[in-house]
């Protein structure tokens, strides 16, 4: 049976409310709202950048470079489109000059904004709106959902009649998008994450940021040691598998692992490079005094985003973080002084986890070759050099730093990276964003899964339960691996 | 002889008529309400709950039982139910009891002061369930919020209550009876309600105060009692808004085992995040069921123990 779309979402909506809601429930006024720990990243749902506006000096001529490779050939576009998950007015530098872009290439198009991130029940309830958005802006790890539900385009057509080169993104951000050999999504924004040292603390307690050794897990472990028992620290070693996984999968290549076979059909989550990562995890967590008393701690360390964040007041040692955060810290403390060590793995490679978005043009798209001209434009090298330009002059402006931006376009990177950002002579934040670009080409992304959901949930749960001695790692793992592969099995093949 | 004509019991007068099709045009919007977001969209529900409906297909195949089949064998279910139920008997008998104690004080006290503090305890419920959600991750943090703080004062450690599985909902419960200004006001208009007289003449028959509480406070608010032991059940065992800006989105998996996840909030997650409408719809009728059930256990014991006026 099939149910007709247009208004029904409202209507489910209200069915579930009302059967399960229709006593008097005093308590249950307002809209819900995420609540979310300081150490939540922040969106990676909107065309938006979310680090804070950035500074610095800006190279020049940036986009001069930017060829046809980039931005590919224009489109016979015009029309109106609504993009979900995407914001104009409400946007940051990067994204409004790169939709400022694609405005004067395709001046025949009108664009519609939704002027919020990715949200799964607003983005259901737009498809079945009687003005459905034609292109949606979405994490990558979750984009399987959809495109197992048969709501977004494969982009072949668009790819092709665009002339867009895919080499020119970054592989694993593509494979992420890919489903039985289609692509999905274009990718944007290319969010990888690397040891984050606070320096003064490694000083106190007798280390040595520079040399310190995080292929070898016993260092890491010596280190975490070292920082609660030799200096004021609240946090030692944060390995940011707690709450909703974070780097977990991180961890878990650099045990030599994956939590998801290539071709993302098999759980692989009671494997034992999983086990190990969660076993050595969780020693790090219960060196703290267990998983409640490390997450009290770790909420007294201060405004993550803010000017007193931990870094500043030397309250957490190390932890594994995204590149984004550069442009907090060098916001809030520029003068911080700490460095950027590469993750490893335990044979000493460099690994790192890539996260962020994809613009995909939905398959009920009344506009697919506006919508097309959209989600190219805006991750075109042209575009995404405008933009980094743009925050580049004007982090100049205010004498700041400017980090750069990591956009998946490999060749707006290399010009982004080797010219646009500019630390200002800010050797702390000149050596952070060397290392950091250092890794792009080392970075994995979870394979793609039509069960994107559902696994993410079953490994976060194993986790959590492990964590907190709920059950050992192996049990909970084990598990987890359970619930994982009955949800791939169950899942929709891709189209 | 004489037929005997039957009056016949439906046969109306002409005005009988009007006053009913005059009723019918009060009561009309009321009914309109009712049946297009009330009756309809439940009967739309349960035949949801019949079907695996995807709201991002459209596609509705029906599969019988198989959602009702599920929920047994799905832990979370068991977890969320524990989890709500764990609440409501910590949160219904505390909050009565609290209401009864305030709503005392307030009648004790004259009728100028009353109204402020009327006013300042019901100021809670007309805060948006978000709001007291975000405000309450700063009165419950471990060491430094504002309970712990107090208790400190005291010379007491107060526990994590946002992070421990073991004191979580003990801090959900002082969150939610942050807003019981509603059942204080209820219990307060009813405490008004009972004759001085019989207080006296329960006072000079030698009752101590515990006594007339007993024997003739109680017996004479036992219905809103009941009223509001009623509505407050309901309400605890569809708490959402307050725990999922506490403990949804990001912090979804922050306390392992699910300590936090309480029954709408799975039901939510399984609507709005995995799209299973289908088992969503039909945990949505289980949690009717469950509700129904306990209300009308509530009702059968009220004859035991509701005092009527007038019956």
């Amino acid at each position: 049976m099939r149910i007709r779309r247009s208004g029904s979402a409202s209507i489910i909506a209200l069915s579930l409310l009302v059967t399960a809601c229709s006593g008097n429930n005093s308590s249950s006024s307002g809209t819900p709202a995420a609540g979310g720990s300081e150490s939540a990243a922040p969106a990676t749902t909107s065309t938006e950048s979310t680090a804070p506006s950035e500074s610095a000096g800006a190279s020049t001529g940036a986009s001069e470079s930017a060829g046809a490779s980039g931005g590919g050939a224009t489109i016979d576009a015009s029309g109106t489109i609504n993009a979900f998950g995407v914001s104009y007015d409400t946007g940051d530098t990067i994204a409004k000059e790169r939709i400022d872009y694609f405005k004067e290439k395709y001046p025949n198009v009108t664009a519609k904004f939704s002027e919020s991130g990715f949200d799964p029940q607003q983005f259901v309830t737009a498809l079945q709106s009687s003005d459905p958005p034609d292109v949606v802006s979405i994490e990558r790890w979750r984009i399987g959902t959809y495109v197992g539900s048969g709501v977004l385009e494969p982009l072949d057509d668009c790819i092709s009649k665009a002339g867009v080169d895919m080499s020119n993104y970054r592989d694993s951000a593509v494979k992420a998008v890919t489903f039985n050999g289609k692509i999905y999504g274009l990718p944007q924004f290319f969010w990888v994450s690397n040891w984050l040292v606070d320096d003064d603390l490694f000083k106190q307690a007798g280390l040595d940021p520079a040399n310190w050794d995080v292929s070898n897990w016993d260092q890491i472990s010596a280190a975490n040691d070292a920082l609660l028992s030799k200096t004021k620290t609240k946090v030692g070693i944060d390995p940011k598998v707690s709450d909703n996984g974070d780097r977990f999968p991180m961890w878990v290549a650099a045990a030599g692992g994956s939590l998801l076979s290539d071709d993302g059909k098999t759980a692989q989550l009671d494997s034992q490079p999983v086990i190990d990562a969660l076993t050595f995890g969780k020693k790090l967590i219960d060196a703290h005094g267990g998983l409640t008393k490390f997450k009290d701690l770790l909420g007294q360390t201060g405004d993550f985003f803010g000017a007193e964040n931990g870094f500043k007041n030397n309250l957490e040692g190390a932890f594994p973080m995204q590149q984004w955060y550069l442009n907090v810290l060098a916001g809030a403390t520029p003068d911080t002084k700490f460095t950027v060590v590469p993750f490893k793995t335990k044979q000493g490679q460099p690994v790192t986890m890539a996260e962020g978005d994809a613009l995909a043009i939905t398959a009920n798209s009344k506009n697919k070759d506006a919508a097309c001209a959209f989600i190219t434009a805006m991750t075109s090298t042209d575009a995404w050099v405008r933009a980094a330009t743009k925050r580049a002059s004007d982090a100049k402006d205010k004498k700041q730093i400017q980090t750069g931006t990591s956009t998946g376009n490999k060749a707006a990177e290399d010009q982004i990276f080797n010219g646009i950002a500019d630390t200002g002579g800010n050797q702390v934040f000149t050596d952070a964003v060397k290392n950091y670009y250092s890794t792009f080409d080392s970075a994995f992304e979870l394979p793609a899964t039509t069960a994107a959901e559902d696994f993410r949930q079953a490994w976060i749960d194993g986790v959590n339960a492990a964590l907190s001695g709920q059950k050992d790692p192996t049990t909970a793992m084990k598990d987890a691996q359970q619930v994982a592969q009955q949800a791939l099995d169950a899942a929709p093949q891709a189209p | 002889m004489t037929a005997i004509r039957r009056a016949s019991p439906t046969r109306w007068s002409r005005e009988d008529r009007s006053t009913f099709l005059w009723a019918m045009l009060f009561l009309s919007p009321w009914i309109i309400g009712f049946v297009v977001f009330t009756a309809i969209p439940m009967l739309w529900s349960l035949f949801l709950s019949f079907t695996s409906y995807s709201p991002l297909t459209g596609n509705a195949p029906l599969v019988g039982l198989a959602n009702y089949q599920r929920i047994p064998t799905d832990p979370k279910v068991t977890t969320a139910l524990w989890n709500t139920m764990y609440f409501t008997v910590l949160f219904v008998p505390l909050s009565t009891i609290l209401s009864i104690f305030l709503a005392s004080l307030l009648n004790r006290i004259g009728n100028r002061t009353s109204g402020f503090f009327r006013t300042a305890f019901y100021l809670p419920n007309i805060t948006p369930a978000v709001a007291t959600g975000t405000l309450f991750i700063l009165v419950l943090a471990n060491p430094d919020g504002l309970l712990n703080s107090f208790l400190r004062f005291f010379g007491i450690t107060g526990p994590s209550w946002l992070n421990d599985p073991a004191w979580l909902k003990p801090g959900i419960v002082i969150m939610m009876l942050w807003s019981i200004g509603g059942t204080i006001v209820i219990l307060f208009a009813a405490l008004r309600n009972v004759p001085a007289e019989l207080h006296e003449a329960a006072e000079i028959d030698g009752a101590n105060t515990f006594q007339r509480f007993r024997n003739v406070t109680l017996p004479l608010i036992s219905g809103a009692l009941f009223f509001v032991i009623i509505i407050n059940t309901i309400a605890a065992i569809q708490l959402f808004s307050e725990v999922y800006t506490i403990f949804g989105g990001q912090r979804q998996g922050a306390v392992g085992n699910d300590a936090a996840l309480f029954y709408v909030m799975y039901l939510f997650r399984e609507a709005f995040e995995t799209f299973r409408m289908g088992y969503a719809s039909a945990l949505a009728w289980l949690l009717f069921v469950i509700v129904g059930i306990i209300t009308a256990i509530q009702f059968r014991l009220s004859k035991r123990f509701v005092y009527y006026e007038n019956g």
